[in-house]
This record gives structure tokens, sequence and C-alpha cells, in this order.
């Protein structure tokens, strides 16, 4: 046998990022694959440990840049079960909407590129561009594209009016997810692509740590909005996959948006109806309380934990992200075992990682 | 001779400055502005840098988007190195031009601004800029390289010796070991 | 009977808490019930956090159970080494090379450990409380 070593990134056009891939090849197949992270890794857990709660609140967005409203509130979350501060309703629907909006304009993205890494450019030019509404609307609201820093330990930051450009964003959004759909979904390229590749059964999925996304489409109901309150009175369904192959974690996410879109609306409903809004309360920032809280919410790319660990000073004790990502970089290692050199590109960028979130 | 001279100079730099070809080098957060800058709304082929090369032998401008670690950092020299003349470098985000957020002390991986390390053309701060600030750096970057000459680019280049080389996967000063 | 009441049952040393469960030296044994159990089968084990309290460092293993849909924390403190659970949860590599990198502790069992975030030549564990960055290689980054 005639092993060749590999070395991919983490320089690469296809792994988003930074991420550097070391792979033992026999021809054209893989016979192991190694990791590497830590290219970003930018030390986030250490910093919140000399910055206080308010200086650590604006670089929350940036442990994932695609999905920063998620992390804001897992953090938000975190500080007000640690001081018992009540969020009103108003602001908790405001949150999920925010939210779900970010959550499509992340699978909107991974939509583009993935399909730019199979070899298929127009599809990103057709999703920046819905992906670019939403954006505006961000911009509209919190006057970043990307960093938002919107949600305060209380509630937001200010309250929000347009609600008829959400409702004609998301209207136009459901309408071209059917375009994409098209032009996609029976894609005999595409299928061929992403049918029965990079399968990952049900037992291998839950052993090495995934969530999110990827775990509901290897078939598995696990979705923690389940168990979060401010999604308590909102009804949607959750998507699941059988196959667990490239295919079915595309079908999944395509579902999810339509999902956020049904979502929305309700938020939207029930806004217009209550317009209740109140600032949020000052917190006195040299008096926090002891304690450790786990705060979970449901990112696009998996389960978020935000660890914060408290003794009573103004800068957390300690703080630990658990991402999804992480989880889904280092399943590469287990199941791109045989595989063809071309299907690696497929199966990587199926797995939706974001190396911000892997490093940290 | 210097109207030759400045003649040759003129359409070499007409030539330069209207087909600037990047380098993909998206570390983070400014990467994805960079591809917005190249996606449909804001179409970066208006300005002639639509053509991104995944080889750093094919591209004339780095632009270095997004945070650089200490262990990216020996990545980043040797993509420098491995570009052809004329190559020019746009730092593009805080964290580039010199640390942003995580220029203090408690971070201790990350390098306070790529000019630490190569030679940067033109900065471009905020965290993270938008597309038209690219377009602008852009423009900028057309303007200086209408002001070159190939009689002035071998004093410049000499002016801009690096100083740093790769030792056990970070980067050192080359007289690390006189110092120390 | 909920989950702390049948660790309890089966391990009567641990200390239960308001949001975990303690244990001295019995992790292994603990976390190989949790998920081999029927009734229980906590299945994801969502990741490894280190708090390091100076004169000890506590390892929480925060588990997740997709068939219930319930969480627990297991807790133990260790010094210097602690017991790999990666025979069990194949996903705890990554948790442990990453507290092996930035905590400096050895994980018994794990043979493949190794940095994970800083380059292999870093110098001391960033995320300890007593870390200092003197790295005299790095004068330049100053």
């Amino acid at each position: 046998m005639n092993k060749m070593t590999l070395n991919l990134g983490p320089q690469h056009p296809s792994t988003h990022g930074v991420l550097r891939l070391i792979l033992e090849l026999d021809g054209e197949r893989a016979i192991s694959c190694e990791p590497d992270i830590g290219y970003l890794h930018r030390g986030m857990e250490k910093i919140a440990e000399s910055r206080s709660y308010i200086q650590y609140l604006p670089m929350v967005d940036r442990v994932d840049y695609l999905c920063g409203f998620f992390y804001s509130y897992a953090f938000c979350n975190a500080v007000e079960h640690l001081n018992h501060i009540e969020v009103p309703k108003y602001a908790n629907y405001i949150r999920v909407m925010m939210m779900e909006l970010n959550r499509i304009a992340s699978h909107l993205l991974w939509l583009g590129t993935y399909l730019l890494d199979l070899g298929a450019i127009s599809p990103m030019f057709y999703t920046f561009r819905e992906r670019e509404s939403i954006l505006d609307y961000f911009e509209k609201i919190t006057g970043q594209r990307m960093m938002y820093n919107y949600f305060v330990f209380g509630g937001v930051r200010h309250n929000i009016l347009y609600f008829e450009d959400v409702l004609n964003i998301v209207n136009n959004i459901l309408f071209k997810i059917n375009e994409y759909e098209n032009l996609i979904t029976d894609n005999p390229i595409f299928l061929s692509r992403t049918r029965n590749i990079g399968v990952i059964s049900k037992s291998k999925a839950l052993d090495w740590g995934l969530t999110g996304p990827n775990l509901r489409a290897s078939g598995i109901l696990n979705d923690y909005r389940m168990n979060m309150e401010i999604y308590d009175d909102i009804e949607y369904d959750i998507i699941l996959g059988n196959d667990g192959d490239c295919y079915s974690r595309y079908i999944v996410r395509i579902y999810e948006m339509r999902e956020s879109v049904c979502i929305i609306k309700q938020c939207i409903d029930w806004l217009k109806s209550n317009n209740t809004f109140s600032e949020p309360v000052k917190i006195s920032l040299n008096e926090f309380q002891k304690g450790e809280i786990y705060s979970f919410v449901e990112a696009p790319r998996g389960l978020t934990l935000c660890y914060l660990n408290s003794v009573g000073e103004s800068t957390p004790y300690r703080l630990k992200w658990r991402t999804g990502s992480f989880y889904s970089t280092q399943i590469l290692r287990d199941i791109l075992r045989g595989v063809s050199l071309p299907d690696i590109m497929a199966i990587y960028g199926s797995l939706d990682v974001v190396l911000p979130e892997v490093d940290r | 001779m210097n109207i030759i001279v400045s003649t040759i100079d003129t359409v070499l730099n007409w030539g330069r400055a209207n087909s600037i070809w990047p380098l993909t080098f998206a570390t983070s957060c400014c990467g994805i502005e960079m591809m917005c800058a190249s996606a449909s709304n804001f179409d970066i082929a208006r300005f002639g840098s639509e053509v991104f090369r995944p080889s750093p032998r094919q591209a004339d401008l780095l632009i270095c988007a997004g945070t650089i670690t200490h262990k990216m950092a020996p990545v980043l020299l040797r993509l420098y190195e491995q570009m052809p003349e004329p190559k020019y470098v746009i730092a593009m985000g805080a964290c580039t031009c010199g640390g942003g957020m995580f220029s203090g002390k408690d971070a201790y991986s990350v390098v306070n601004g790529i000019d630490k390390i190569i030679p940067v053309d033109i900065y471009l701060p905020m965290c993270p800029p938008r597309p038209e600030g690219l377009f602008d750096a852009i423009l900028k970057l057309q303007k200086e390289i209408n002001k070159e000459s190939i009689l002035t680019r071998k004093e410049f280049l000499d002016s801009h010796k690096l100083s740093l080389k790769e030792e056990n996967g970070i980067l050192v000063r080359k007289d690390y070991d006189e110092l120390y | 009977m909920n989950c702390i009441d049948m660790i309890k049952m089966n391990f009567p040393d641990v200390k239960v808490y308001s949001d975990k469960v303690e244990t001295d030296n019995q992790i292994y044994e603990i976390l190989e019930y949790l998920k081999k159990t029927y009734e229980l089968s906590f299945d994801i084990l969502l990741t490894v956090i280190a708090v390091d309290y100076t004169d000890y460092i506590e390892l929480i293993y925060p588990l997740l159970s997709t068939y219930m849909n319930e969480r627990v924390n297991i807790s133990t403190k260790v010094r210097e080494e602690a017991v790999s659970v990666t025979s069990l949860y194949p996903s705890a590599y990554f948790d442990e090379c990453e507290i092996y990198d930035l905590f400096g502790i050895c994980f018994v069992g794990n043979k493949k450990l190794k940095r994970l975030f800083m380059p292999s030549s870093w110098i001391g564990h960033p995320l300890r409380k007593n870390y200092e960055l003197k790295d005299t290689r790095l004068s330049w980054n100053e």
C-alpha cells in the first residue's frame, strides 16, 4: 500500500476559515483524518476573567459572527438568572424574533457556501441577496450588520418598530426558498454528490456529541427550544431527517428556515397586539450574586452552553462556551475514513462548521 | 529617458491598478464581509478585483480579513513570501490594524496588528468594516499604485525588510539568538 | 425515581448539591452507569468544564439524555491527573486535549493527548489563574 500524507489548509478556500486537516491517503481514499484547530484561538474565555460583564457583552457576538444574537442571549440569560432579573414578556418576544431571523440568515449563508463547495456558483449570489435583506433590517434596528450588541441584561436595548418590513422580508424569503428548492433539491448532480454520502448513524452522532440540525438529520429528536421558557407559547414543528447523509442535513436546514418564518410571524402577531415596551432595568454592577449558571440555547449550529461561575466580583470567575461546531469538527476523525477525496469537502461543508466557534 | 520611464510607468500602473487579484485569506468575521463584497449586492467586480485566487502565487493583493493569532502568524508570513512582486497588503478590520478588542494583555494569543509581521499598504479599521469600506480601501490602493515608478520600487522594497522568522511553530525575531 | 436518587442509591459516597453531583474518584464508574442504564441512557456528554480554584481544579461533566430529555452535571476535583472517559464518550477527546492545553491536566488513558489550541512549543497553560504571558520569543508583539 502506498500511503500519502496530504495537508489541507489552514488557508484553503473550502474550509471557510482556518481549519487544517491532515489526511492520510491511499490513492484517492482517505485512511485517516486528523483535524488541527486553534488557528483562530483568541482566548475568549480568558478575556472574560479580566473584563467586567458590561465590557464583555460586545465580545460575545464575536464568538460566532454568523449568529451573534444566540450568543448574546446565552450570556444575558446567564447573568439574568444569576442576579434574578425579570425579563418582560415583550422583550422576550423581540428576542425570539431576532434570533429566528438570525437563524435564517445563518442557514442562508450555509446554503450558498455549501453549494459553492460542491461547484455550483450561482446559488451563492441568490442566497446572499436574501441574506442581505435581513442584514439591512438588523442594521436598521441595531446599527450593525453582524455584531449587534442589542440584547442587554434585562431586555433589549430599544424597541423595534418596523414590523411591516419584517413581514415583507420573511414572505419574500418563503417565496425564494421555493425557488431554491426548484433549483437544487431535485438536481441530479446535487443528488449524486450528497445522497448516501457522509452517513452518520444515530449511535455515532450521539457518541461524538453532535447537536442541532446535524443530530436531527440522523433522526434523533432533540431540540433545546422545547425546554426554553421563551418558546413556550410558540407553535412550531421540529424537523427530523432519517438517513443522516449530506442530503438530509440539507433538507433539515431548508425546512428549518420555513419553521423560523412561521415563528417570526407568530411573534409579530403578538408584538403588534401587545405593544408595551419598557426600558431594561438598570442593574448595579458591583453587587453580583455568587453561583454557577448553565445557560443553554439552540443555536443554528447546535446546542450552545454558556457556563458562568461568579464569586461575587465585577468580573466572571470562569466562563466557558460549549459550541456545536467544536464537536462537528471532531467527528471528522471518524466519518472521513474510507471516503474519497472529492467527498471530503462535501461532507465537511454539510456539517456547517464555523471556525471561530470551534477555536473561541 | 525620463519621458520613456514615465510612459512605461503609466501603462504598467494602469494595468496593475485596475486588475488587482486578491488572495482568499479570510480568517474570521471580516472574511464574511469580504464574501458579501464579492456577492451580488455589492459586487466587487466593479473595481476589477473579483478574481479571488486561492493560491498566493497568482495573487497581487493580500486582504488580511480577520484576527491573526500566534499559531496563524507563520502561515501569514509564508503566504506573503510566496506572493510574486508587485504585492500589496490591506489590513482589514481593527484586529489586523492593531489588535482591536483583543489588544489587551489578557488576550494572550493574538498578534497586535499584522504590521509587526509584514508591511501594510492600507489600514482599514472598524469591527468589522462594511463592504463599502473595503471598496474605499481598494480605491485608495489604486491611487497609491498610480503614483508608483519602476525606478523607486526597489528602494521601497529595501525599506520593508522582514524581521521575523519561524521557529517551532511560532514567529521569533531574526536576531533572537543574539539578543537572548 | 429521578436520576439523582438512582445515582445516590448506587453510589452512596457522592455529595449532592443543587445543580451538580460531586464525586471523589468514581467519575468513570458513574458515567458508565449513567450511559449504560437503559432507563437513564445519558447518551451525550455535552462538554467538560474545568474551573481553576488555585489549589485544585474542578472538572464538571454536563450530560444530556435525548431519550428522557433530561440533564445532569457530575463534578470531580483533581490536581494534576484525571481519568480519561474517551472510551465511553469519544467526543471527550477534544475536550480533554483542550483542558490539557489550557490547564495542564493529564488524562490517564488518553494516549493521544496534544496541545489543541496553542502552538506545540508554547510555554505555560493560559487558563490557569496564575498564568502570565512572559515569553521572550514573543517580545516583538508588545
